[in-house]
């Protein structure tokens, strides 16, 4: 997407949250490359006549729509149709309007994403057309929102990821599903992000337990989920059934939920990031739970320490990884999370996020994620000039 | 619920033993462990420990999950595997037998066996610690040597009490029992642990814990008139619901002259309950992690 040689200076656009850490970091490091950067935030934007943001000269970097209630309204909003085009009721008008999340809740995510998509698809439209360049274009970030899309991707291209259960409504389709007396699965929103809605759960004839991110307040009547650091265990069978049968319907992805390896007694998988679709940082993330995510309070384990535990397979995790990079075509950067098993020779792709670069402090060749972006921007536009 | 791996054994840095890869020497405890997917088994992982330069010389060892343990598999083939390891492994001191996070699998879910091939293995184990009471058998031994033994559960039946109190362990001065609840296997009552508090088991023994009870009131009414509390340096009643009521009766043991230490960490008690505690004691009070409870419920540390 970086072909067009042109030859007035390159201009970044921003949009995201301005306020939000990751904007201003990587404000920062565009500013540190003499690189004119502006930002503007996604109400602001979509307020406003697309055409007046964005030209040839623009390169637009779209960043996470996290971290502000005006922006996920609007989001939810321009996903109403969408909703009920799929036969849906889509929250809507003044519950909508009343609508202030708070940090960490899981705030509809099915219809969410289908108005990130709606969104996407618009920047597309009104941009692509005229020239206007992108990091990440509106159709690779939409893909990664979508974590079956991704899989399915690599299964096809016979990428190792986890072993797929049916798709299933409620709790009790998912045991039927899977009639085994044993089983460990692995449930994932469909198009959650951040280790929400992520349920690891276990059952062993009449036993059953499930450890999630999910924590559920009752108010008025309602419940409402959040995502809890603190992930919480549940070995209340109606009580597990409640949790997966609301989660699922916002639709629900189940893997088998396999062992990982482990460094210094916790079991840990790696974000790798690749930039231009070459693998570039990568950080091992170690947990007490079933649940690696950074923002959980994951440890990190350097890449110093990683690649020799892994030994020969990183060689071969590392190609693996810049594959499933490159099925998702035109993402500038991702991050994508690999799972190594406890043998630590064999290992499966779970996901990628078009936002997984904001890992603060991380360099790799003495550059953070976003110098290396934008270190690798500047000699394409050299090389195309 | 034990969410971690212990990373000090014995007073020894621990160490995955996967292959000969990983020897360090005998200066270390080793773990070792299986995975369902492994192409080792912990039988191999221990017949290669044994045939290193120095396993003479090993004296703790880590058995982490073994194949299938989630899915319900006992202990039985690795306590046998284990005790045949027996001759290459002569220094032995100290054995974990069963380490398993709650991931890997919930303590209520690990099948354990009988142990007592372990006991008679190793007539020089000084120290056995075991997690899971499920299927947990002591068929009577005796074992000269053995100071330190802890019954990690979350719930411990009443059978394997008897059978536990049947054993001749005359060198014991340190026991754990973890006893856990109903839901998940204790279904006992004080009167089962009247065989230990009537002084005539363990002439040494000075630490004494009855842990992770949801009876911890009954057993604290009861263990402050018991013979066996004279003797003992540290009561241990954390990780229960212990309350207001049973530290009420803690005050009993003010005249207990040999007491060092009690531990009541992972209590339901209020502030004004542990200090007229620590006034009525003369011994060392440790009581942390002070629980809410939730409605009227006073869940234990480890259950499921």
């Amino acid at each position: 997407m970086l072909s067009d040689a042109r030859s007035s200076p390159m201009r970044i656009l921003l949009i995201g949250n301005p306020t939000s850490r990751r904007a201003s970091a990587f404000v920062a490091a565009a500013g540190q490359r003499g690189i004119r950067i502006d930002v503007v935030s996604y109400p602001q934007l979509l307020g406003h006549r697309l055409n007046d943001f964005a030209d040839e000269n623009t390169l637009v970097r779209i960043e996470s729509p996290g971290e502000c209630a005006e922006t996920t309204r609007l989001i939810l909003r321009a996903g109403t149709a969408p909703m009920e085009s799929r036969g849906r009721i889509p929250i809507g008008g003044g519950e909508l309007a009343a609508l202030n999340g708070q940090r960490g809740e899981i705030l509809h995510p099915l219809q969410w994403y289908l108005g990130f998509r709606e969104v996407l698809n618009r920047l597309e439209r009104a941009w692509s057309g005229r020239g206007v360049r992108w990091m990440s274009t509106p159709r690779a970030v939409a893909m990664t929102f979508d974590k079956l899309a991704c899989v399915e991707a690599w299964e096809a291209a016979g990428l190792p990821i986890p072993h797929r259960f049916p798709p299933f409504a409620t709790y009790s389709e998912l045991r039927r599903n899977v009639p085994q007396r044993h089983a460990r699965v692995f449930l994932k929103l469909r198009y959650g992000y951040s280790a929400m809605g992520a349920v690891a759960l276990e059952w062993r004839a009449s036993s059953v337990r499930a450890i999630t991110t999910v924590d559920v307040v009752w108010s008025r009547g309602r419940p409402r989920l959040f995502v809890t650091k603190r992930p919480r265990v549940l070995h209340r069978e109606f009580e597990i059934a409640w949790l997966i049968d609301t989660l699922a319907m916002e639709e629900v992805l189940a893997e088998a939920w396999l062992p990982k390896a482990r460094w210094r007694g916790r079991s840990f998988d790696l974000r790798i990031v690749t930039i231009g679709q070459r693998v570039q940082h990568t950080v091992g993330r170690s947990s007490d739970s079933p649940f690696t995510n950074l923002n959980l309070d994951a440890r990190r384990i350097p890449r110093t320490d990683i690649v020799p535990h892994l030994g020969a397979a990183w060689a071969e995790v590392e190609s693996s990884t810049a594959r499933a990079a490159r099925l998702i075509p035109d993402a500038a950067t991702l991050g994508i999370d690999v799972l190594v098993r406890p043998c630590r020779r064999k290992f499966v792709l779970l996901e990628a996020n078009a936002f997984g670069d904001y890992l603060p402090g991380l360099l790799h060749n003495g550059l953070t994620t976003y110098e290396a972006q934008l270190r690798s921007l500047h000699m394409t536009d050299r090389k195309s000039a | 619920m034990y969410g971690q791996l212990v990373e000090e054994f014995d007073g020894q840095r621990v160490v995955d033993y996967e292959s000969e890869e990983s020897w360090e020497g005998p200066g270390v405890a080793y773990r070792v462990r299986e995975e369902y997917d492994d192409e080792t088994s912990i039988d191999e992982r221990l017949q290669s420990l044994g045939n290193q330069p120095g396993s003479q010389q090993l004296t703790a060892l880590i058995v982490g999950a073994w194949g299938g343990a989630c899915e319900g598999n006992d202990a039985k083939e690795i306590v046998s595997q284990l005790a045949a390891a027996a001759p290459q492994l002569p220094s032995l001191r100290a054995i974990f037998f069963g380490e398993m996070t709650y991931e890997e699998c919930e303590i209520s879910w690990i099948n354990q066996t009988d142990v007592s091939p372990l006991l008679r293995a190793f007539p020089r184990l000084e120290t056995l610690r075991i997690r899971g009471g499920n299927g947990l058998s002591f068929s009577r031994v005796q074992h000269a040597a053995l100071r330190e033994l802890a019954i990690e559960t979350g719930g411990l039946s009443r059978s394997t009490l008897r059978e536990l109190f049947l054993c001749e362990f005359p060198a014991l001065e340190h026991l754990e029992l973890l006893l856990g609840e109903p839901n998940y296997g204790f279904d006992g009552g004080v009167e089962d642990l009247q065989p230990l508090l009537s002084g005539r088991l363990y002439p040494q023994l000075k630490y004494l814990g009855l842990m992770n009870s949801e009876i911890a009131n009954d057993i604290a009414a009861v263990v402050v008139n018991s013979p066996i509390v004279e003797r003992l340096e540290t009561l241990d009643l954390s990780m229960g619901n212990l309350d207001t009521e049973g530290v009420r009766s803690l005050h009993a043991l003010a005249g207990q002259p040999n007491l060092k230490q009690l531990i009541i960490s992972h209590h339901y008690a209020s502030e004004q309950d542990l200090q007229a505690l620590t006034k009525a004691v003369s011994c060392r009070v440790v009581a942390e992690d002070r629980q809410e409870p939730e409605d009227e419920w006073r869940p234990i540390l480890h259950a499921e």
